[in-house]
């Protein structure tokens, strides 16, 4: 009798209906839950913008290799990875509300951050010419390196709200980035294209068949 | 001392006030990937919901989307309130 009476107290509050073992497993079901939430929002619209952008990385990126002045591409290919952003986002988004469009204000505010100091970094009117030849190609590979360090510091900003996945691959391309900026110069691009792209090209699939 | 809910405690409403209240205020999540998420039918989904707006936990916004019905929900301040202290009796309770 007292031992059935000591195995009572152990595992059920005396007040409650629900036992210790219960409870517990009721507090793991609401971080299962809250984490599965946040990954199926993720992979309603983040896989596809994921895949898309690194698409996007790979042509782009792989273009500025072999073709001189490819930039005239990258407006084009943003305009286009812009358009499709917002279709993508607007119909196929799990969730709306107010935050949603801070997402967007704070993706703008980023992009204008970065232009603004590639307009203050870039010496204006060195588009040609000696000076050009002999620092250009360095200015342009330094350009490259801060549009994807910033966009992979918003990845892994976004990383601490949804996954910690976003915030390893942001680190795991910048690091990669950096380091091909310091050690592959002659190769930068083809490695930010492939390697920086094809890593989220993978991620977006990766959260497509496995968060949804 | 925190109370358990008894409209909450069941596991399919503790489920779907999870994934709610995992949101942020004011952010509403579809139906369709509610249900999916939580892997309940779509009857099943909607008799439980009935159950929490009914008690004023949750919203229940209907619109259209290119004509097409669509439903979203979002915890209400009362829901957040009331499952905050679900979870803090579940944790006196595991502490107990």
């Amino acid at each position: 009798m007292m031992l059935c009476h000591a195995e009572y107290s152990m595992t059920t509050n005396p007040i409650s209906p629900i036992s210790r073992e219960e409870a517990r497993s009721a507090l793991e079901e609401i971080d299962r839950v809250g984490i599965q939430v946040r990954r199926s929002i993720a992979a309603g619209s983040m896989a596809s913008m994921l895949m898309l952008w690194g698409a996007i990385w790979i042509v782009g990126f792989s273009a500025e290799q072999f073709i001189a002045r490819a930039y005239r591409l990258w407006l084009v290919l943003d305009l286009v990875g812009l358009a499709v952003t917002f279709l993508l986002v607007s119909r196929r988004s799990p969730i709306k509300g107010p935050s949603y469009g801070r997402i967007w204000i704070s993706w703008l505010a980023l992009f204008g951050y970065a232009a603004f100091w590639c307009w203050l970094l870039v010496p204006q009117g060195m588009t040609h010419g000696p000076e050009w030849t002999a620092y250009g190609p360095v200015l342009e590979r330094k350009m490259a390196v801060l549009w994807v360090t910033v966009c992979m510091f918003a990845y892994v900003v976004m990383g601490l709200w949804l996954d910690r996945f976003l915030s390893w691959l942001g680190a795991i391309i910048t690091v990669a980035t950096l380091v091909a900026f310091q050690f592959a110069p002659g190769y930068f691009y083809l490695w930010i294209g492939i390697g920086g792209g094809g890593a989220l090209v993978a991620s977006g699939a990766f959260i497509w068949r496995y968060w949804r | 001392m925190a109370e358990i809910d008894p409209i909450i405690h069941a596991p399919a409403r503790l489920r779907i006030m999870s994934a709610l209240v995992a949101l942020q205020p004011r952010i509403q999540l579809d139906f369709r990937t509610l249900g999916n998420t939580l892997n309940l039918t779509d009857g099943n989904l909607g008799a439980h919901l009935q159950t929490l707006e009914e008690a004023g936990y949750i919203k229940v916004d209907k619109s259209f989307v290119d004509r097409k019905p669509r439903t979203h929900l979002s915890a209400t301040t009362r829901g957040r309130a009331r499952f905050e202290d679900h979870v803090a009796a579940l944790r006196e309770i595991c502490r107990v």
